[in-house]
């Protein structure tokens, strides 16, 4: 009752007027560019149209980027207003009061991110073809993403107990880091969360490669010679994401001192 | 109920709290001290919220920190002026009643109880991000003892509040003291909290300066003789009788007030054992008496400036 009490809170809590604006600026941007390109493609271009802005925008920007705004919110918002304190005076288990606000972090994540690509595909294919894209597939792999970049934004969040410095590492991390280490030669894939994600939910070259190696597709110019990520593999790396960064997130929180130095006196 | 051994706080290069040593039991006890003397950080340490760099904290023969065991039994009303700004200081109320573990059949009389207690259940039902800061103070006290908390530590409870507010809060925490409850109380405005408790602990630079009864530590400061002041239609006369007092060591008539006398003993005992005798033998009437040093303001002064 008290978990999900402090969930439905955390949820309320996340869905905030200014940060509403942002996430459904953010969702609505998909389908809107989507319109835009299909207006000036030819109809059978759509699939196309689909494959890439579910890989790049949804995949690779709108659901990286609202991970960030939930995950390190869901911590900061309450370090920020300082109200943190009538949490962390309460008898509940702090680990509790964080895990709460980590799965309602990813819950909203991932529904604005669902609500894009739903959006993406009604604009590009419409209501009677949506069999021709994968759409269950990644309505099925866009939590798995959430709650695995979820899990790192919220660890740094609790590491470092500010909102300015996860946020921007946050950002530096999905669009930096995340962009360029999977274009980069050689086995560097393997240290970028994305390329795990697009095995699992391969579009456009990714989904030609899954399909004629039986393997990941995701392995882009040169990283033919590297090490070859299977579904297998990208399942494992995941799951253990989620699991070591939300473990190590409740532990930290649960042992750091969240008052702010300014307070002393 | 709370035991401080040798705690030390650092931030960083700063000392907040320096090797202090007290215990505080039941009934109220004034937490005092200018800002930046270490209130806070003591405040946080006995609430969990940080652990000391060096020494012991203790509440209820429980280490503090991240323990649900204490917050079971422990209410805070914390400095700060934020709240949840969305929601209403009923919803507020319930939420923390539900984390505090009150069952949900009998959650909402409590809250209700609570609320009435500090007088905001007319306005329980508005969003906090409209209320005053008065208001936020009856509705952080209202959540702070929804529980019934056997230990209550109140940061600067009565900033903000009007006078019928302190009031109020004031006649809160008396009835809570004298049913047995622990209570810290800190504040910066001394008389704030003298008509609350005569038991206080003094902090300055973060360091205790003193802890007890307000008048047994006013009658150990020897360096300052206590001062009395007398108000007589003759004032000369009585003057003139006091200086004949050997536990008196000065007399002054003030200008202003030509009814007044002032005057300093060292043994105030002593003189005030004397005093009647003296008057009644002298046929003087004493209209008003008042001993300005007995109270918080003249003690924190003098300790600080020795």
């Amino acid at each position: 009752m008290i978990d999900f009490l402090l969930f439905s809170t955390a949820l309320r809590d996340l869905i905030r007027a200014r940060r509403l604006f942002w996430v459904a600026a953010f969702t609505l941007l998909v389908p809107v560019l989507a319109f835009i390109i299909c207006k000036y493609l030819h109809p059978s271009s759509r699939l196309w149209v689909y494959d890439n802005l579910a890989s790049t925008m949804v995949f690779g920007f709108v659901l990286v980027i609202l991970a960030v705004l939930f995950a390190t919110g869901a911590l900061t918002q309450e370090l920020e207003q300082r109200t943190i304190v009538y949490l962390l005076t309460r008898p509940v288990e702090r680990w509790r009061i964080l895990l709460a606000r980590f799965l309602a972090a990813s819950v909203m994540a991932t529904a604005a991110a669902w609500i894009a690509i739903i959006g993406l595909a009604l604009v590009t294919v419409g209501v009677h073809h949506l069999g021709e894209v994968h759409l269950g597939r990644d309505l099925l792999i866009l939590p798995v993403a959430a709650l695995a970049y979820s899990g790192i934004f919220l660890f740094l969040a609790a590491l470092t107990g500010k909102a300015l410095v996860p946020l921007v590492v946050g950002l530096l991390y999905g669009f930096l880091w995340e962009s360029l280490i999977p274009q980069l030669p050689g086995n560097f894939k393997l240290a970028s969360l994305m390329s795990y994600v697009h095995v699992l939910a391969p579009h456009g070259s990714e989904l030609n490669s899954t399909q004629t190696n039986s393997a990941t597709g995701m392995l882009l110019a040169s990283s033919t010679t590297g090490y070859t990520i299977t579904h297998t593999v990208a399942w494992v790396v995941l799951l253990s994401v989620i699991v070591i960064s939300l473990a190590s997130s409740l532990v930290v929180f649960s042992v750091r001192e969240y008052v702010p130095r300014e307070e002393a006196g | 109920m709370i035991t401080l051994e040798r705690a030390s706080r650092w931030y960083g290069q700063v000392v907040a709290l320096n090797d202090v040593t007290c215990t505080v039991g039941t009934g109220i006890t004034a937490l005092l001290g200018p800002n930046g003397a270490g209130k806070s950080t003591m405040l946080k340490l006995v609430t969990g919220q940080i652990r000391p760099t060096t020494g012991s904290v203790k509440v209820l023969n429980h280490l503090p920190f991240a323990n649900s065991a204490v917050y079971r039994r422990l209410g805070y009303v914390p400095e700060l002026e934020s709240a949840y700004e969305e929601q209403t200081g009923r919803q507020f109320v319930t939420f923390m009643a539900a984390l505090a573990g009150i069952p949900a059949i009998e959650r909402s009389s409590r809250v209700a109880a609570a609320l009435e207690k500090v007088a905001i259940a007319a306005a329980a039902d508005r969003k906090m991000g409209g209320y005053s800061k008065g208001m936020r103070q009856r509705v952080k006290v209202a959540q702070a003892i929804v529980h019934d908390p056997e230990v209550l530590i109140l940061d600067e409870p009565l900033n903000g509040l009007d006078p019928v507010g302190r009031r109020d809060i004031g006649n809160i925490l008396l009835e809570l003291g004298s049913a047995g409850k622990c209570i810290i109380i800190s504040s910066h405005i001394l008389h704030e909290v003298e008509h609350l408790t005569r038991n206080i602990l003094l902090l300055h630079k973060g360091r205790l300066l003193a802890q007890g009864d307000i008048y047994a530590i006013r009658s150990l400061i020897d360096k300052h003789p206590h001062k009395v002041q007398l108000e007589c239609g003759n004032a000369r006369q009585l003057a003139m009788t006091l200086v004949g007092m050997e536990s008196v060591i000065s007399v002054r008539m003030d200008r202003d007030n030509r009814a007044l006398v002032e005057i300093e003993t060292p043994q105030p005992d002593r003189f005030y054992a004397e005093l009647p005798g003296l008057v009644e033998n002298h046929n003087l009437e004493i209209t008003a008496f008042h001993s300005p040093d007995n109270n918080l303001e003249a003690v924190f002064n003098y300790l600080v400036q020795s």
